[in-house]
Order: C-alpha cells, then sequence, then structure tokens
C-alpha cells in the first residue's frame, strides 16, 4: 500500500514537475512582492495557490496571511492563518506514501506544517487579529496555541528520544496572553502571566507592567527585519538556519513619534524575541526528523549490509554477498540522496516590537522609525485612539514600501462597508 | 447537539411556564470561547447559536422572538447565510431574556498523543432578574494519535 502509493507520489512528481514549479514561481513573484511592499500584488498571487490542497497548503497560506496583515485586511488574514491554523493542528497529516515519500524520494513531498518557532508565529498572528478585533477570547486561545511545550535536548548532542518537554519561551505571545486575560477581566491570570515574563526576562519587565498595560490606549506592534532562512550544504542537504544573530548585528530599537513628538519608549527597545536567535536554538528545530531517519534506516542498510556481505564471503554464498552489497548500496544512496526541504516562510520578521502606551485620546499621526537602522520609516496619518480601551496598530517595516499611509485602510474601508 | 438543545429548551417547564405568558423576547449572545489554546472562529460561533434560535422558531412558531445581538445580527445579514433566519433587527425588539453558550476544554498533550475533553453550556437567562431559566450542558471527548511527522 505503501510503497504503491510512493511510487504514484513519485510519478506525480514527475509528471507535474512544470505544473509544480509554475505554482513555485508564482510564490516566488508574490513573495518579491512582498518584500517591496507591494502586497496588493502578492495577495493577488497568492489566492489561488492558497485554496490547492497540496503539500504547500500551509505555506501559501501563511505567506497570504502576512500580505493580507500588512494591508489590514483582517478577514483574509484570519481566514489564511486559520486554514494554516487547521492543518498545523491536525495530526496524521502526512500519513502513509507522504512520510515514506519524504524519507525517501523528496522531503518537499511532506505537508509543510513549518518549523516549531513559524507555527508559533501563525498562533501569534492569529491571536494579534483576534486582539487587534476585540475578540479577547480567541486571542487569549491563539496566544495560549503560540507557547505549545517544546523538546528539550538533555544531551545537546543527542537527536534521540531522549529529551523533556518544556513549556516555550516566546515572550510576545505571553505578553499578548497577559494583555487578553487582562481585557478578559482575569486579573489574577494577567498578573501570573506577566510575572511569568519578568522572571523568565527580567529585562522585559516594562512591557511586562500591569499597570502600564491596563492604563495603555494605543498599542503599536511592529515587525522589524527578517527571519532566518534554510542553508543547504553542496550535497542538497541542510545545514542549519542563517544568518546567524551575529552576523546580522544587534536588533535596533524603534523610535515613535506622536503628531512629531517623541514619545519615550526606551522601556520597550529591547527586542521581546530574536527569530534568527530561535532558529539556532535545537528545541524550536524539527528540520532533524527525517534527516535523522534517513541516516538511521541508511546507517541500518550498511550495516545489515556488511554482516550479510561478510556472512556470505565466509560461506561461499554469493547470493548473499550481492544481497549485502546491494543494502549497503541501498544505505549509501539513501544516506546520500533526498532533496532536502528547504521551503520557508519568508515573510516573517526577525522580531516583534509591541509598545503598549497612553496618549491623548483622539485621531494623531504615528511615525515609527528606527535610528540604527537609517531609510526605515513608517508614518500612519489620521490614527484613532480612544479614550477607554485600547486601539491596536501593526506595522509591518519594510524600506521599500509605501510608508506614508493614511487610517483607515482601504481594506478597513471596505470591510466596514 | 443543537437539535437536542433546542427539544429540551421547548419541554423545560420553566421556560414553558414563562412561554405561556406570551412569546419569549430572547437576544442570542455570541458563543464564549474559554477553550483552552482552541481558537473558536467568529463565523461558527455565530452560526451555531443562529441555528438554535431557527429550530426553536421552527418548532415553537410564534413563542419566541428572537433578537440577535447586534454585531452578530449584521455579519451574518451581510454573509446571508442559508437556512438561518435573522429575525427582527437588534433595535427592533426589547430583549427580556438571553441565551448564551460557553465552550470550555481541557486539553493533555504528550508528543504520542492529544486528548481533549469538551464542554458546552448553555444558558437562558433572564435579563432583569439574573435567573437562569434553563440551562444545558454537553460533553464531547476527542482522542488524537500523532504520526511521524506532527
Amino acid at each position: 500500500m505503501n510503497v504503491a502509493r510512493l511510487t504514484l507520489i513519485a510519478i506525480t512528481m514527475l509528471a507535474t514537475g512544470c505544473a509544480a514549479s509554475k505554482a513555485q514561481r508564482r510564490a516566488d513573484r508574490a513573495v518579491e512582492d512582498y518584500f517591496i511592499g507591494n502586497y496588493a500584488a502578492a495577495r493577488e498571487q497568492l489566492r489561488p495557490l492558497a485554496q490547492k490542497a497540496n503539500e504547500d497548503f500551509v505555506l501559501n497560506n501563511v505567506r497570504l496571511g502576512s500580505a493580507a496583515l500588512a494591508e489590514y485586511d483582517l478577514d483574509e488574514a484570519e481566514d489564511a492563518f486559520l486554514r494554516a491554523y487547521e492543518v498545523i493542528n491536525s495530526v496524521g497529516v502526512n500519513d502513509g506514501g507522504r512520510s515514506l515519500g519524504a524519507v525517501l524520494v523528496d522531503e518537499k513531498v511532506k505537508i509543510w506544517k513549518g518549523e516549531p518557532f513559524e507555527r508559533a508565529m501563525v498562533n501569534f498572528y492569529l491571536g494579534l487579529i483576534y486582539y487587534m478585533r476585540e475578540d479577547y477570547g480567541n486571542a487569549r486561545a491563539a496566544f495560549e496555541n503560540a507557547l505549545f511545550k517544546l523538546r528539550d535536548y538533555k544531551d545537546p548532542k543527542s537527536k534521540s528520544s531522549d529529551y523533556s518537554e518544556q513549556e516555550s519561551n516566546f515572550v510576545a505571545a505571553l505578553v499578548m496572553l497577559g494583555k487578553s486575560w487582562q481585557k478578559l477581566g482575569r486579573d489574577d491570570l494577567a498578573r501570573a502571566t506577566f510575572d511569568q515574563i519578568k522572571q523568565r526576562r527580567s529585562e522585559l519587565g516594562p512591557l511586562a507592567d500591569y499597570e502600564r498595560n491596563a492604563t495603555s490606549n494605543l498599542l503599536v506592534v511592529i515587525d522589524f527585519g527578517y527571519g532566518p532562512h534554510k542553508v543547504t550544504d553542496f550535497d542538497g542537504s541542510i545545514v542549519g538556519f542563517a544568518p546567524r544573530p551575529s552576523e546580522a548585528g544587534t536588533v535596533p530599537g524603534p523610535r515613535v513619534t506622536i503628531d512629531g513628538r517623541e514619545i519615550d519608549t526606551s522601556a520597550f527597545a529591547r527586542a521581546p524575541f530574536d527569530l534568527l536567535a530561535m532558529a539556532q536554538d535545537r528545541r524550536w528545530q524539527s528540520i532533524d526528523t527525517i534527516r535523522a531517519t534517513k541516516s538511521a534506516i541508511g546507517s541500518g542498510l550498511l550495516v545489515g549490509g556488511a554482516a550479510t556481505g561478510l556472512y556470505g564471503a565466509d560461506h561461499g554464498h554469493d547470493e548473499a554477498v550481492y544481497v549485502g552489497l546491494g543494502m549497503m548500496a541501498a544505505g549509501l544512496l539513501l544516506k546520500g540522496t533526498s532533496q532536502a526541504d528547504v521551503r520557508q516562510w519568508e515573510m516573517l520578521p526577525r522580531t516583534t516590537f509591541i509598545l503598549p502606551v497612553r496618549v491623548e485620546p483622539g485621531t494623531h499621526d504615528l511615525c515609527v522609525d528606527f535610528p540604527n537602522a537609517p531609510g526605515l520609516k513608517q508614518t500612519w496619518r489620521n490614527i484613532v485612539v480612544p479614550p477607554t480601551g485600547e486601539a491596536t496598530y501593526y506595522l509591518r517595516m519594510q524600506r521599500w514600501a509605501n510608508n506614508v499611509n493614511e487610517w483607515p485602510p482601504p481594506a478597513l474601508v471596505d470591510a466596514q462597508k | 447537539m443543537t437539535d437536542d438543545m433546542a427539544a429540551k429548551i421547548i419541554a423545560d417547564p420553566e421556560v414553558g411556564a414563562v412561554l405561556s405568558r406570551g412569546p419569549m423576547r430572547v437576544v442570542v449572545q455570541p458563543v464564549e470561547n474559554r477553550m483552552t489554546a482552541e481558537v473558536l472562529p467568529r463565523g461558527p460561533a455565530e452560526a451555531f447559536t443562529a441555528r438554535v434560535r431557527t429550530l426553536l422558531a421552527k418548532h415553537a412558531p410564534d413563542r419566541f422572538v428572537w433578537v440577535m445581538n447586534r454585531d452578530a445580527y449584521y455579519r451574518l445579514r451581510g454573509r446571508e447565510l442559508e437556512g438561518v433566519e435573522l429575525g427582527p433587527a437588534p433595535e427592533a425588539v426589547n430583549p427580556e431574556y438571553a441565551l448564551t453558550a460557553t465552550f470550555s476544554s481541557l486539553t493533555d498533550e504528550d508528543p504520542k498523543r492529544r486528548s481533549a475533553y469538551y464542554l458546552c453550556v448553555y444558558e437562558l437567562t433572564d435579563l432583569a432578574h439574573r435567573n437562569i431559566l434553563w440551562t444545558g450542558s454537553y460533553e464531547v471527548k476527542k482522542l488524537a494519535v500523532k504520526g511521524f511527522l506532527d
């Protein structure tokens, strides 16, 4: 059954090579459009891809979600992230021929569900969308889901099942979870969540300040920089993620001005997380699953083949010698072949700043820039800050995007009609 | 679940006593999500209570006046959901009762399996006196075994 399905998948892959590359080119164009800030074009390219139930379904939906969120089309962003969320949280989507095909033929056969840090970001953005809509029950649920358990390996060199599980240290989700509990009137849980942040990351104390969050009427959420990408070696197998934080430099702090006047955000200048660093942390990786499996099967075939061959040689059984040699060849082939899966969510930021501030209620011009990253500046004119409650604004910092915007954005106006 | 719930509300003696005095004016609230780490999207949550209201309207016509939560009413009207009667606009009727639903869950997860126990509690509340006129609950358990690449 599995062999038949594997064969079918392999034949299908060969037969549909052109179609797949066309879809891939379309996705690549969408990613390029996103990077130059042409979110409308990116969404146009991604919409049909995000409907196709194939191995890139989750990936294309999270890409679409990123582009839609940057344009404040919260309905489309929610739908896209929800589709991804459903598959990510499902079990058994890679059962049967897909698992075998991923190990033996090409890792891209498996349905992409992302690395743990990518999955956490799907939940984070979903939570952010609900938070922006003041749907705090669902925001709370999504942020909780971003804090799933991670495998903490006791032996850093071990890739075996010698690990324990621990709660993730994804502080951005913890901050937003604490804020959601506040909005839901669960002060006890809000305080407990903020205390957890202070214990784990004392330098982020101001961000986890209960009173500051309770009185904030303007929440500015800023995506800065770009996340890690997978790198391969000469034979196409993945060797890890790049760049390392030290190669990319330190994350600069944002400067926020309201109506031309700078507001003090020095307390929030530290990045709550760094995806470049998280990607280097084995707890946030799952890329070695298939590599380890392939390596184990390959090693087994090599050892088994050698033993069979030696037995055949000792006892004068030519057939056993040939079988042993065949097994060893298969083992070497398995260890050395099959293409690594380098698919990734390219739109991810390096970090997300969360700035809860209190400003005079009314209409304002909001401007965010990074003094240590020249040319990176975004302005939103006529944002609305309420006297009670909290208005949330999401900014994706990109150098080549249209960085002077009028509030409300067209997508939000259309949604309110 | 919704069919069972609609039948039980109509059969409840306390609800019957109120209905004997005339139609009940009930506002339908969106489902409240208290599930652990599980999102309950707005559309399904609203459609779920809307279906209960539609079933009751079918089983007991003229005995309930349903008033939908204002936001939900206009969103559902925008979506024009099939098979869901929206009833009067929220501005037109002053409700006396509220139908609320709360979904909770207990989840246990380890590297091999995930089990979730869901509890759905419904309440029909007298808004003037804050009395719970009727309450019903439903339980569902789900078990999922993880595969190789999960």
